[in-house]
């Protein structure tokens, strides 16, 4: 069904629609919470706040194109504000964002190149994983992911492609890194 | 070994330093139908490409989740989820309607029934009128010094 009607169902109370919803955007949501925070459970509990908030103020979204750009916002919003609470309670800033090195997938045969760009992608300038991310992941434009971060559209495009550039090493056979 | 960098065609090593651009649409289209035009033409290139897409994979690949994980949030939403209010414009209706219906309760037990016709009939009209003939006498006086 088009993404538009699954809204406006949602909007007038239709918890299926809702749950279709939740079946198309979660699963980069949660990937992205999962990077981010320490533990798994902070980043189930941000995704259930996330659609939560979502539920509550659907009605307010005008262009149903842009809710997943909205959800993201949505949840790294709520990302921040943790990490501004866990500040004030004095915890140290490696205990609020840091990635999860989980087992991830090792069932498609290509576990050393991919624990290889897990390494590298980790290496990565903040900025760069987080754009890297929010446009392979999530298919945000450079113009969504700048409005998200506050940056220029050009900075977008910058920090993703530099971002490719020192991943492409860790695709390459070994002893031929770039 | 040698390099491959050192021998790499300028071509190859122009199309193949763009490629980020190229697969993320960025390029004016002169640019990508060139680009693509090349790596339609040379392998070695097209190996390139096929490399960058699988980097892309490979990062979709490290954020994929558990099925059930996502379940077990996804029944935790809606478990959780508040029940709607009605829309703005929709309360507005209930509201009207709510005030319609106090209306016509009101007016079935409310205010006194009107008198009938026949009560109307017995009523003097005439005894129940002012006594207007001193208001005019004194009108009379005043009018007096003129004429």
């Amino acid at each position: 069904m088009d993404e538009s009607a699954l809204i406006a169902r949602a909007v007038a109370g239709d918890h299926q629609a809702f749950h279709e919803l939740l079946q198309r955007h979660s699963a980069p949501l949660l990937a992205t919470l999962r990077a981010r925070l320490a533990n798994r459970e902070d980043a189930r509990e941000i995704l259930q706040e996330t659609w939560l908030r979502a539920w509550e103020h659907l009605a307010r979204l005008r262009e149903p194109g842009q809710l997943h750009a909205w959800l993201v916002t949505i949840a790294l919003n709520q990302v921040r504000a943790r990490a501004r609470r866990a500040l004030e309670r004095g915890a140290g800033e490696d205990e609020l964002e840091r990635p999860v090195h989980d087992p991830g997938p090792d069932a498609l045969g290509q576990r050393e190149e991919l624990e290889r760009l897990r390494a590298r992608m980790a290496e990565l300038p903040a900025r760069q994983r987080e754009v890297l991310d929010l446009r392979v992941n999530h298919e945000l434009s450079h113009a969504e992911i700048a409005r998200l971060l506050g940056i220029s559209e050009e900075a977008s495009r910058a920090n993703h492609y530099q971002a490719l550039r020192r991943l492409k090493g860790a695709l390459a056979p070994e002893g031929e890194d770039a | 070994m040698n390099d491959p960098k050192q021998t790499l065609d300028p071509r190859c090593a122009r199309v193949r330093a763009r490629l980020p651009e190229l697969l993320d649409d960025a390029l004016l289209p002169l640019e990508a139908a060139r680009d693509r035009g090349h790596l339609e033409a040379c392998a070695g290139c097209a190996a390139e490409e096929a490399r960058e897409l699988r980097l892309l994979a490979g990062v979709r690949a490290l954020a994929r989740v558990e099925p059930d994980e996502l379940a077990r949030v996804h029944a935790a939403v809606l478990a959780a989820l508040p029940p709607r209010r009605a829309p703005a414009r929709e309360r507005l209706w209930l509201a009207a309607a709510a005030a319609a219906v106090l209306v016509a309760l009101g007016s079935w037990f409310g205010p006194p029934a009107a008198p009938r016709t026949e009560e109307l009939a017995g009523l003097d009209f005439f005894s129940a009128l002012p006594d207007w003939s001193g208001l005019l006498r004194g009108l009379g006086d005043l009018t007096r010094p003129f004429s």
